[in-house]
């Protein structure tokens, strides 16, 4: 198997529209990897997809989920916190931006695998838009043909913004492969599509609260 | 037989003998050797029989999950679909034990009927869908708005009072079915499409383009659905209610079927309850063993999982947990302790 | 299955197929696509001593990134590349996506490029083009429209010691 076509197999059958723009010529590859049966495999998603960050497949800034449950969304959500605080519940792969009035938007997010996920309140303490990435050294290791640090970009892993999250060294950003959406794949970050993390990334000021929840653990 | 469960029994008969005659429900099950379900004849997400002629949805696993934990094993379940029409009497009559079909907790149906609701596993309420162009976020923007509804169903009416109640100006259309219904939505007759919310999830992914609706978080009427037994038994009807309470508990807990093994050597005294490590004598005062709530989040999971899987964001309805989550993440969802 | 998401997927999958007839408009490519078996070898000018040592690497899309990014390269030899001799007459390294070494060697094209990659004519879609080089530092693309695409130029600054 070639790498090109290991990459290819990777696509899920997550919906994953592209509007306009540069990035068609991705989005066609998952088209053309498709098949029918392909699509049943949505309905049995596996819980986490073994993969790591690659400099993986150019999305364009304009791509969103566009249909299916992480599709963004108003919901129902009874909260105390105010408006504009991010709730992200790291087991249901969501993210909620509280609007008052027992209502938040929600966003499909992909996570950080198992062992890396975490919990607690930080504040957003930066936002950057088309961010520079640094692949961390255990994934050097993993993937040695990795250049060591790679500007911002539509190829970027880091995908079209980021919110950094208070002094740790975790990030909500966007991603090159949104078809990870809904997925455990990262090291801890919380990955929205391109064109939802600049949404996100519109409605949320540098110093709002984000609380991270994960389920009750036996 | 531990004393605790024979004292129970024990009483359980005296307290019989002043209701109606029939009172032994979970024994007739364990003799029959299998669990008697009334299900939909088919819903999408709630009740389905697949081709092999096994059935699967939200209603059919919590037959399951009751299965499993009277006999450690979710198949021993004979499902009876039942139309709209004669689910109440199929349960009157004992043709099945338990009625496990998207039916609304009401006042008529219980005190009416002689029913008794076991608690509630879903709440549906009455919901708006709109085209995505139409930039609401509220249903309190619904103004100057066209609104197609089935006719003769309890949504006409909410419809109406809820418009009338906020002040808004919008023009009803009546349909006879829920297909033409769906198509006056689809052919731009109306900007608006209002039913169950659990509907409208379903009527969206037969639309061409289900991504250009969207249907609003609003809910605006109570339709708790829950399952369902003779109000002449009632420790059928704890046995019942505490399984529901059982499986909402579970993903408070974080008890789900990945873990529930490894639940048993938890330090936790909620969770070590839970799967029956302490409080050993608690199944047993359901008429149950200890480890009953195990067995049937080891069987169907969770409720979360269970709800994920069928409805929610493992299914291809989608359906947003909204009210349904637990009440500590944003829903509400509240099922009393077990100890 | 039936599936719910047909719509979507058609609508951004009728321009996607376009633009692959296209051959990889979506990516900022600048120049001709080598078509792979067009070239034929010729002496290179480049020797693997060259290569060989230690690389900071870093890569790069956009021109005005570069001095940037130049200056990132350098700060990445605490994680340095190495770059050996290989058993034969090449050098050992990655190739895109894959993390196995192979022995790559340099390969001069009738095109007046130079190549790097596994033992194939020039240009092969494998390859890396070595854009240019120095003592001090070298600037490589992956042939592969593709693979350019998504990783950018990159550029070995060398390190020091």
């Amino acid at each position: 198997m070639t790498p090109r076509h290991s990459l290819l197999s990777r696509f899920n059958g997550l919906a994953v529209a592209t509007r306009r723009g540069a990035g068609f010529f991705l989005a066609g590859l998952a088209v053309m990897a498709l098949s029918g049966a392909a699509f049943g495999r949505q309905q049995a998603a596996p819980i986490s997809m073994d993969i790591g960050d690659e400099p993986g497949r150019v999305a364009t800034a304009e791509q969103i989920v566009e249909e299916g449950p992480f599709a963004r969304q108003l919901v129902f959500f009874r909260s105390s916190e105010p408006a504009g605080t991010i709730v992200i519940h790291t087991n249901e792969r969501f993210l909620y931006v509280v609007q008052g009035n027992n209502r938040a938007l929600r966003y499909g997010i992909g996570v950080g695998r198992e062992g890396f996920q975490w919990s607690g309140l930080v504040r957003v303490s930066r936002k950057a838009e088309w961010p520079d990435w640094t692949p961390p050294p255990e994934m050097i290791a993993r993937q040695p043909y990795l250049p060591r640090f790679m500007a911002g970009g539509p190829g970027n892993p880091m995908g079209a913004r980021a919110l950094y999250l208070g002094s740790t060294v975790y990030r909500i950003h966007g991603t090159n492969q949104p078809e990870t959406i809904g997925h455990a794949v990262s090291s801890g970050c919380f990955r929205l599509a391109n064109g939802d993390v600049i949404d996100l990334f519109e409605r949320i000021a540098v110093g709002a609260k984000v609380i991270i929840r994960h389920g009750a653990s036996i | 037989m531990p004393i605790g469960f024979r004292a129970f029994a024990l009483a359980g008969t005296l307290f019989a003998a002043t209701l109606p005659a029939f009172s032994g429900t979970l024994d007739e099950v364990r003799k029959r050797g299998s669990l008697a379900c009334g299900v939909s004849m088919g819903l999408l997400g709630f009740s389905e029989q697949k081709p092999d002629g096994s059935w699967a949805g939200f209603d059919v696993d919590f037959c399951r999950a009751l299965a499993a934990v009277i006999f450690d094993d979710p198949k021993k379940v004979t499902f009876h679909p039942l139309s709209a029409l004669e689910r109440f009497d199929a349960l009157k009559a004992g043709k099945i034990d338990i009625l496990s079909r998207n039916s609304t907790w009401t006042l008529e149906r219980e005190a009416g009927l002689g029913l008794l609701f076991a608690g509630v596993n879903f709440y549906d309420g009455q919901g708006f869908m709109i085209r995505r162009d139409n930039k609401a976020v509220s249903a309190l923007e619904l103004n100057r708005t066209r609104v197609c509804v089935q006719a003769g169903t309890t949504n006409a009416q909410g419809a109406t009072e809820f418009f009338s109640t906020n002040s808004i100006t919008a023009e009803l259309k009546t349909f006879p079915d829920g297909p033409s219904t769906l198509r006056g939505f689809e052919t731009g007759e109306c900007d608006v499409m209002t039913a169950d919310n659990s509907g409208l999830f379903a009527e969206r992914l037969r639309l061409a383009r289900a991504s250009e609706a969207v249907i609003l978080p609003d809910i605006v009427s109570k339709e708790p659905l829950g399952p369902v037994v003779r109000n002449d038994d009632v420790r059928w009807y704890t046995l019942v209610r505490w399984v529901n309470f059982a499986l909402i508990n579970a993903e408070e807990l974080g008890v789900a079927s990945s873990n529930v093994s490894e639940a048993k050597r938890s330090t936790k005294p909620d969770v070590r309850r839970f799967v029956g490590v302490d409080g050993a004598d608690l199944g047993p005062k359901l008429g149950v063993t200890a480890d009953w709530a195990a067995r049937a989040v080891a069987a169907v999971g969770n409720y979360g999982e269970i709800y994920e899987r069928n409805v929610g964001s493992k299914s291809r309805l989608g359906i947003p947990r909204g009210l349904n989550q637990l009440w500590t993440e944003g829903g509400i969802l509240y099922a009393p302790p077990i100890r | 299955m039936v599936s719910a998401y047909p719509a979507s997927l058609i609508r951004a999958g009728i321009p996607a197929i376009l633009v692959l007839l296209l051959g990889g408009c979506g990516t900022t490519i600048d120049e001709a696509v080598v078509t792979p078996g067009a070239l034929t070898e010729r002496p290179a000018t480049i020797r693997n001593e060259q290569l060989i040592g230690k690389w900071g690497v870093a890569s790069y899309r956009e021109e005005k990134d570069r001095k940037r990014v130049e200056a990132q390269a350098r700060a990445q030899c605490r994680l340095p590349y190495i770059i050996a001799k290989g058993p034969s007459d090449g050098v050992m390294m990655h190739l895109a996506d894959d993390a196995k070494l192979y022995e790559l060697r340099i390969k001069g094209g009738s095109d007046g490029k130079t190549y790097l990659g596994p033992e194939a004519p020039p240009g092969e879609w494998q390859d890396r083009e070595i854009i240019s080089i120095s003592e001090k530092e070298m600037i490589m693309r992956f042939v592969d429209p593709e693979v350019h695409g998504r990783y950018g130029t990159f550029i070995y600054v060398r390190c020091p010691g």
